[in-house]
């Protein structure tokens, strides 16, 4: 096993590698420019970009891809602070107060507050990363298809239910997602599943169309007639104006800190991710604040705590991915894509067998997080500028992106078929109110699942009680069990409670 | 009886795909058994597992009322639209043109005609295209071709 100090030395010859830095650069660049943009979020950026994997060494892609992560929600908070509009959907609370401040006279005490947040929250982060990484994949290669099976389930269902909206849709995504998994070759028997005749369809249908479709098309499907006036902004700042008084300054510390851990915490865990965490870190400010009445009208802790937490957020998300091969959301399942991409086998030994890349991912985010303060203090008239870009001119660019995308994995035009078939249903399943995100994630994780069921089923002769026979493999299914029936109850007892009402109303 | 359209909707969807899959799964592939299962095992529990779903939310349709979201479809299919457009150019005349019919359908969904920023759009995203994919990534896509 490599010491901390091999894999950071490591880490910074690979990161800091001509080609690695550009791509780096590249990476928070185009996160900052979706992360600014309210509609395009981090996720649709990487499907854009995602088809680059298959054309880029895996490495450079990986950087690219996580920078783009990220940097959106650096990126976003700006677009929350001078236009009352979350630029990505983790940035949303950082509106409250940023808002109110900016609104005061001192938009830029606000966005360096927000920067100087989402730095250290990011760097906070990473040292976790760093340290916690090899301990659980050391544990995590005692694991077998049992404990995987389980693992991917918990992850799965609580990746949906915890999310907002109707449990039993996000459910229902999953599976769909899982379903369009099996597409292709069966690993065990080398026979096609619903390829319909279609040699296209023999390895699956890939990713990056689906991806592309459900997310990119049917988001612009659905904002599409709507581009309303945006609001103008000023856009004058200097430094100076910037930093905020010394007594403010000082005050600072203790919501970064307590942001960042509850980022932290909450990014590692399946299903929660950075917008609950900037949410909790908002909530938690407002409860231990002396006066909690100057929330909502400009506090300095309800930017810094928040950017805090979706920041850290972002990078431990990367820990289950990379340590267990699970990633808790779509945007680390595309990640975990990318990995597949290349043919490397995500997964505990990933740090032992790929040193190099993990370390040199790994101190790529603090090369990245340099270059995002770089891009967002001085250059900070440069994004709002790009806020006033029509959208007319916007949506054809994107639309561009996509085709391109699209045609160049295969350079045929199937996938751009199958990238049409998956916009009409991401559109459908937009104006119904089913989320596209869990859709993803079964799609990359089932049949990872499919695959550890079976070997499990064999293990076990075919008998499915040996899940339950294992301690771990019983544990994590039973948190999954419980977690389904506190959906299921809170459900029930949120559509009584309507219909109570309702009934009310009619007599 | 009031009910929630779009649960509904989504609900009798869901069942149709689910009931498909278990269905297609069951008569196409082998099941196997639980100690060696076959190629369809997997999927058709998937199916039936969706389905359940769709009735799950058909049930939970009736309980509840709520509002159809403002949509603006004929934007939408405009956008959708320019998919296949730009599919069957690139195939027949090449990356420039394809750009172009992209940039002129999508443009009629936002805003009304303007000739002279539509073509200048049309430029601008060609070079951009032209330099990131050709140029930088070196992909095969030439900028003009005439395959009829």
């Amino acid at each position: 096993m490599m010491s901390l100090f091999d894999g950071i030395v490591l880490g910074l010859t690979t990161a800091l590698s001509w080609i690695n830095l550009i791509y780096c650069f590249v990476g928070v660049l185009i996160g900052t420019v979706t992360g600014v943009l309210p509609g395009i979020g981090a996720i649709t950026a990487i499907s854009m970009l995602f088809p680059l994997t298959y054309h880029l060494d895996t490495i450079p892609a990986l950087i690219m891809l996580a920078g783009i992560w990220y940097g959106s929600t650096f990126g976003g908070a700006i677009t929350s602070i001078l236009l009352n509009m979350p630029g990505t959907p983790a940035n949303a609370v950082t509106c409250l107060d940023g808002h109110p401040m900016a609104k005061e006279g001192r938009p830029g005490v606000a966005l360096f507050l927000a920067i100087f947040g989402s730095f250290s929250g990011g760097c906070i982060g990473i040292v976790l990363i760093m340290t916690l990484s090899p301990g659980i994949a050391e544990f995590g290669l005692k694991f077998s298809a049992f404990e995987y099976f389980a693992l991917i389930t918990l992850g799965l269902v609580a990746a949906t239910v915890i999310s907002q909206g109707s449990a039993i849709k996000g459910l229902a995504m999953v599976m769909m997602g899982i379903a369009f998994g099996t597409v292709g070759m069966d690993v065990y028997t080398g026979g096609f599943r619903f390829n319909f005749g279609l040699l296209e369809l023999a390895e699956g249908i890939s990713l990056v169309p689906l991806a592309m479709g459900i997310f990119g098309m049917a988001e612009l499907m659905y904002t599409a007639g709507r581009s309303d006036a945006r609001p103008k902004i000023d856009g004058k700042f200097s430094m100076r104006q910037m930093l905020p008084e010394r007594h403010e300054f000082r005050k600072l510390g203790l919501p970064i800190l307590r942001g960042s851990a509850i980022g932290s915490f909450l990014g590692a865990l399946p299903g929660a991710g950075p917008a609950i965490a900037a949410y909790m870190a908002y909530a938690v400010e407002v409860r231990v604040a002396k006066n909690p009445e100057r929330f909502g009208k400009g506090a300095p802790e309800g930017i810094i705590a928040p950017e805090a937490a979706n920041n850290a957020a972002d990078q431990t998300a990367f820990i289950p991915t990379l340590t267990l091969g699970i990633p808790g959301s779509p945007t680390m399942a595309l990640m975990l894509a990318a990995l597949l991409v290349a043919g490397i086998a995500p997964g505990p030994s990933l740090i032992s067998d790929e040193p190099e890349l993990f370390w040199g991912l790994i101190m790529s985010f603090w090369i990245g997080s340099i270059f995002l303060v770089i891009l967002n203090l001085p250059l900070i008239s440069v994004w709002v500028k790009l806020l006033s870009v029509p959208y007319p001119y916007l949506a054809p660019a994107i639309l561009m992106f996509l085709c391109i995308g699209t045609y160049s994995v295969s350079n045929a035009p199937f996938d751009l078929w199958l990238m049409f078939g998956f916009g009409l249903m991401g559109y459908v399943m937009r104006v119904l109110g089913f989320p596209a995100a869990p859709m993803l994630l079964g799609f990359v994780l089932g049949p990872l699942m499919e695959e550890h069921f079976r070997r499990a089923m064999l293990i076990a002769r075919g008998d499915p009680m040996v899940f339950l026979e294992r301690p771990m493999s019983a544990t994590i299914l039973g948190l999954t069990a419980l977690l389904l029936v506190m959906t299921a109850v809170s459900t029930l007892r949120r559509l009584a409670r309507r219909k109570a009402a309702r009934d009310e109303v009619a007599q | 009886m009031k009910r929630d359209i779009k649960d509904l909707a989504g609900g009798l969807l869901l069942l149709a795909f689910g009931v498909f899959w278990a269905g297609y799964a069951i008569t196409h592939y082998n099941l196997g058994s639980m100690r060696r299962m076959g190629p369809g095992m997997f999927p058709a529990g998937i199916g039936i597992l969706i389905a359940l779903m769709g009735i799950a939310l058909i049930v939970t349709s009736a309980l509840k009322t709520d509002a159809m979201p403002d949509i603006r479809p004929a934007a939408a299919l405009r956008v959708l639209a320019t998919v296949p457009a730009f599919a069957l150019a690139m195939y027949y005349l090449g990356l420039i043109p394809a750009i172009g019919t992209i940039v002129l359908i999508a443009w009629g969904a936002e805003d009304r005609f303007r000739p002279l920023a539509i073509v200048a759009l049309w430029a601008a995203l060609s070079i951009l295209a032209y330099t990131i994919f050709n140029l930088g990534l070196g992909l095969p896509m030439p900028a003009f071709r005439w395959r009829f």
